[in-house]
């Protein structure tokens, strides 16, 4: 037993269930067992203070005399590649943390900036941006732009943290074994990479391991074939609709309705035919809805499900579902109508709500412009208008937001809906042309003189200096600056983020 | 550029809490502030609050202090925060200009009172000081030799019944030594008997942590006892240890060591809610090392005058010692400046002699700053490492961030380091690799 052992062992078991005895043979040319035995010996003590000096000493020499491991060359870290790009300029850098804390939507445009300007992120930066990215994923930023802004420095972190790996495809490669033997998360990761590079051997994979994998692996792994979806998958997404679970079947019976010569269309737009016939006549033409079908168990293979409780009752439910499954596109090409005709018969049946709520949410899955825009320009409310609107390309929300002004006379706020406008118009974040940022700005200086709602103005406020055209920036700090209707720490927050893009944008200028 | 040598971080940092914070962010906008100005020596401007009259808030550069008309008793106030957030933020927004009358009273109030104070401490205390302290002394002497008695009772209890019985005690154990040790003015060995009650409970090898830390405190009390046979340097030394308070009028007092400084990092820990704040600095001509102590109690500031990186000219104050290196700023001259880390060390060798030396000197030092170059990230056996040129390796306390900072600034190359070593693990505080200096996050989590 080594001197610290025995003094370790009497102290763990106490002076009095064990006897401490002096060194047995002291290295007289060992200064430290010299003073060890000396303190272990000495008749002035109690034998636990003997105890204490003694490790007092041998700890203290032991913390001196301090010898460090040595290291094996292989568990060297692999280096990072040198990144020769200069620094971005410091208050582009120091904007970084105002921006994740405080103003997160503004981070595409700084990313943007940075990617323009040819220079490097500073390195001590990267970590925190990787976990913000990580954590958070809005604003979705463009994988070729974040990749360049890290640099290599910043690929090579990601190799060292598994926490990073989920950036992007460029950092991991695509590995079947994995989709075997990783975990969920693991497998939907490698899936996903696998289905890009081959798409066959994905749905190769899905169907081998089928009988395997548990309802909720079999969903996740049926959506992923989103990704390239071609006429190929349509045995296998057939197979599926002869799963028992009704999510499964779900799953597979959405991606269907995006192949236009699938068999599962034509049993689909059967269905519809069967129920809904339109009537194009000289004077007047007209929807008539037949009420007279009953649930099948082809519905229920083709996803259709009967427990779904609307309120207009079971019929009507299984028509929205029906309409949900087709691309609306095919319905308005065979009725012989232009979208906003077909939407004013709509309204004119006794079956409009229905019939509306179908449409809408077809319009939306299958993001049919026409029609979406017809919906939005007309005056009907729709529950869904938040994300209708969503599903719009840009030119046709500003197509949409022109009108809601001209309508509401620039109070957007004040008019019938306007609080979903507004939210509409917060969600239209890209950068907006010059023409829709003056159109909306107009509209802001008349909501800021009238009496509106903080709730709701504050927000759009920072919505307009964040993706508005940076000419109209001055005239709204000045219009919010003054409002009666915004408190101080909105102002504040307002001309902080007016301040923090300008010198995003004068950073983007000088460089 | 901005006319103030802080950045945003580092004027939130003084925020005395979370609500002055946003207030101030909320109040750094020129529509708030009217007759606003800057010259080399402060800041200032007049905010509208909800009085009739604006507040007058002022800043003396040199430190930051701060001075405002507002009623709050935080700080600095909103005022004083947002103002100098003002000015970083939005450096155009302040011209130079001459400091108006206001300004100029409270500045020459404040140089009198620091001359005053000077003087004070160039003239002594008087006779009746010198009595008055002296009895006090006295009495704490006796209260702490009855404390300590009553310690090395309560140690010898534990080593006889044995430190297994011990571990399974709850913190209330520690805890209640450790209030008897402040109860008799001794806060030191209150702190270093807390310490106890996580060692208890740290896994593996306990028992041997354990019986290190109780043989420290046991021959510091045995230390207390021959005090007076101890030289001057160890007598300060254990009574540092016992955590009585040295008059820093008289450190101030005393012969500096004048330097240009370096800032080589800081560190911050938390002692329930006590702040402490060591700054570590290195003089380039002597090369001493000094750290300077910062205290904050809950939400106060802790102090921002010594920036992380920067070179300071400035005379430093010992406090007596076997190893100087606690110390006051007895005067400083000019602006900080920036630079590069100088290391100190070559390889991990040269660093641990030192360490070695201070060590058998005074067997109570935590820690000691090392500055070593070259040193490379490396995972041992799971653990974050460094490693010098030579091939040793220290193993770390570094927190997740600073870990993955301190990786994407080297690159997985080798960086000049500067840390603190308690004598098992380096614990990072600034990095610098090609010239530029990173400081790791001084507060991060261990």
């Amino acid at each position: 037993m080594t001197v610290k052992d025995n003094l370790v062992t009497a102290a763990l078991l106490g002076t009095e269930n064990y006897s401490l005895e002096p060194l047995s043979n002291v290295d007289e040319t060992s200064q430290l067992e010299t003073l060890i035995n000396k303190a272990l010996t000495s008749e002035t003590l109690t034998v636990e203070s003997r105890l204490l000096s003694a490790s007092a000493l041998m700890f203290s020499y032991r913390r001196a005399g301090y010898i460090p491991l040595k290291a094996e060359d292989s568990s060297e870290f692999e280096q990072s590649e040198n990144d020769t790009r200069p620094v971005i300029a410091e208050r582009l850098s120091q904007a970084f943390r105002q921006l994740t804390e405080d103003f997160p939507r503004l981070l595409d445009e700084w990313f943007k900036t940075i990617d323009q300007s040819a220079k490097k992120l500073p390195e001590d930066l990267l970590p925190e941006l990787l976990d913000f990215l990580t954590t958070h994923k809005q604003p979705p930023i463009d994988p070729k732009i974040l990749k360049r802004v890290i640099g290599p420095r910043g690929e090579w972190l990601c190799n060292l943290n598994p926490e990073w790996k989920i950036l992007g495809d460029k950092i991991i490669s695509a590995n079947p074994s994995l989709f075997e033997t990783g975990d969920f998360n693991a497998r939907c990761k490698a899936l996903e990479l696998i289905r890009e590079e081959d798409p066959a051997q994905a749905r190769d994979l899905i169907k081998n391991t089928w009988q395997e994998n548990i309802p909720a692996e079999k969903t996740a792994f049926i959506k992923m074939l989103e990704n390239k979806l071609s006429a190929e998958d349509e045995p296998l997404l057939e197979f599926a609709l002869d799963d028992s679970r009704m999510e499964v079947r779900q799953a597979a019976a959405d991606l269907l309705a995006f192949l236009p010569d699938a068999a599962f269309n034509q049993r689909m737009y059967e269905r519809f035919k069967n129920i809904v016939n339109i009537k194009k006549g000289i004077l007047s033409s007209k929807i008539e809805v037949n009420v007279n079908f009953e649930y099948n168990k082809e519905m229920k293979r083709d996803g259709i499900s009967q427990k779904i409780d609307y309120v207009q009752g079971e019929k009507a439910g299984l028509l929205v579902q029906i309409l949900n499954y087709i691309n609306p596109e095919h319905i308005i090409k065979s009725s012989g109508f232009a979208a906003d005709k077909l939407l004013k018969i709509i309204t004119e049946s006794e079956w409009k709500d229905t019939l509306l709520t179908g449409f809408a949410q077809a319009a939306i899955k299958f993001k049919n412009q026409e029609l979406l825009l017809s919906m939005l320009l007309s005056d009907i409310p729709y529950l869904l208008e938040i994300e209708m609107f969503g599903q719009l390309l840009d030119a046709n929300k500003e197509k949409v937001v022109a009108s809601w002004v001209e309508k509401s006379s620039g109070n957007v706020m004040a008019a019938h809906n306007g609080f979903r406008h507004i939210e509409c118009i917060n969600r239209m974040e890209y950068p907006w042309s010059r023409k829709m940022s003056d159109k909306i700005m107009t509209a802001m200086q008349k909501m800021l003189t009238e009496k509106n709602n903080e709730y709701f103005l504050a927000p759009l406020a920072l919505t307009v200096a964040t993706y508005a055209d940076s000419s109209i920036l001055d005239s709204l700090d000045k219009s919010t600056s003054d409002c009666a209707y915004l408190s101080d720490t909105s102002i504040s927050r307002i001309h902080s983020l007016i301040t923090l893009r300008k010198n995003i944008l004068a950073t983007s200028a000088s460089s | 550029m901005s006319p103030v040598n802080y950045n945003r971080e580092q004027v939130l940092a003084l925020a005395p809490d979370e609500s002055s914070r946003k207030a101030g962010e909320g109040l750094a906008t020129t529509r708030k502030w009217s007759n606003l100005g800057i010259d080399d020596r402060s800041l200032w401007g007049e905010c509208q609050g909800s009085g009739s009259r604006p507040y007058q808030t002022c800043i003396d550069l040199a430190e930051p202090a701060f001075k405002c008309t507002c009623p709050s008793r935080k700080f600095p106030c909103k005022h004083g925060l947002g103002l100098l957030l003002l000015c970083v933020n939005e450096p155009s927004a302040i011209q130079q200009g001459e400091s108006p009358e206001w300004v100029l009273a409270w500045l020459e109030k404040r140089f009198e009172s620091k001359e005053k104070k000077e003087r004070k401490v160039k003239e002594g205390p008087t006779s009746v000081d010198i009595e008055a302290q002296a009895k006090r002394q006295a009495k704490r002497h006796a209260n702490i030799e009855d404390g300590l008695a009553e310690l090395d009772r309560w140690l010898s209890d534990r080593i006889r019944q044995g430190l297994a019985k011990v571990q399974s005690e709850s913190y209330e154990f520690w805890d209640g030594m450790a209030a008897r040790m402040v109860d008799a003015q001794a806060p030191g060995m209150a702190r270093m008997i807390r310490a106890c009650a996580s060692i208890a409970s740290s896994g593996e090898n306990w028992q041997e942590r354990l019986l290190e830390r109780l043989s420290i405190i046991h021959l510091a009390v045995q230390a207390y006892g021959r005090l007076a046979s101890l030289s001057p340097e160890l007598q300060s030394e254990v009574k540092q240890v016992m955590g009585l308070t040295v008059n820093q009028d008289d450190i101030l007092a005393s012969e500096g060591v004048a330097d240009i400084w370096q800032v080589m990092g800081q560190s911050i820990e938390l002692e329930d809610k006590l702040k402490v704040k060591r700054s570590w600095l290195r003089g380039g001509k002597t090369n001493k090392w000094a750290m300077v102590l910062n205290f904050a109690y809950g939400n106060q500031p802790l102090d921002v005058s010594l920036m992380p990186g920067t070179y300071i000219l400035a005379e430093i104050a010992y406090f007596p010692s076997t190893t100087p290196m606690r110390a006051l700023v007895k005067k400083r001259d000019g602006e900080p400046l920036a630079g590069p880390l100088s290391p100190v060390y070559a390889t991990a060798d040269d660093a641990l002699n030192d360490y070695a030396s201070a060590k058998a000197s005074n067997p109570w030092l935590e820690i000691f700053p090392f500055a070593i170059e070259n040193l490379s990230p490396q995972v041992v056996n799971g653990s974050f490492c460094l490693r010098d040129t030579a091939g040793n390796l220290f193993k770390t306390k570094i927190d997740r961030l600073n870990k993955l900072r301190l990786l994407a600034v080297s690159g997985g190359k080798p960086v000049s380091v500067f840390g603190e070593w308690d004598g098992e693990l380096l614990r990072p505080l600034s990095i610098d690799t090609g010239g530029r200096y990173f400081g790791l996050e001084a507060g991060g989590k261990q």
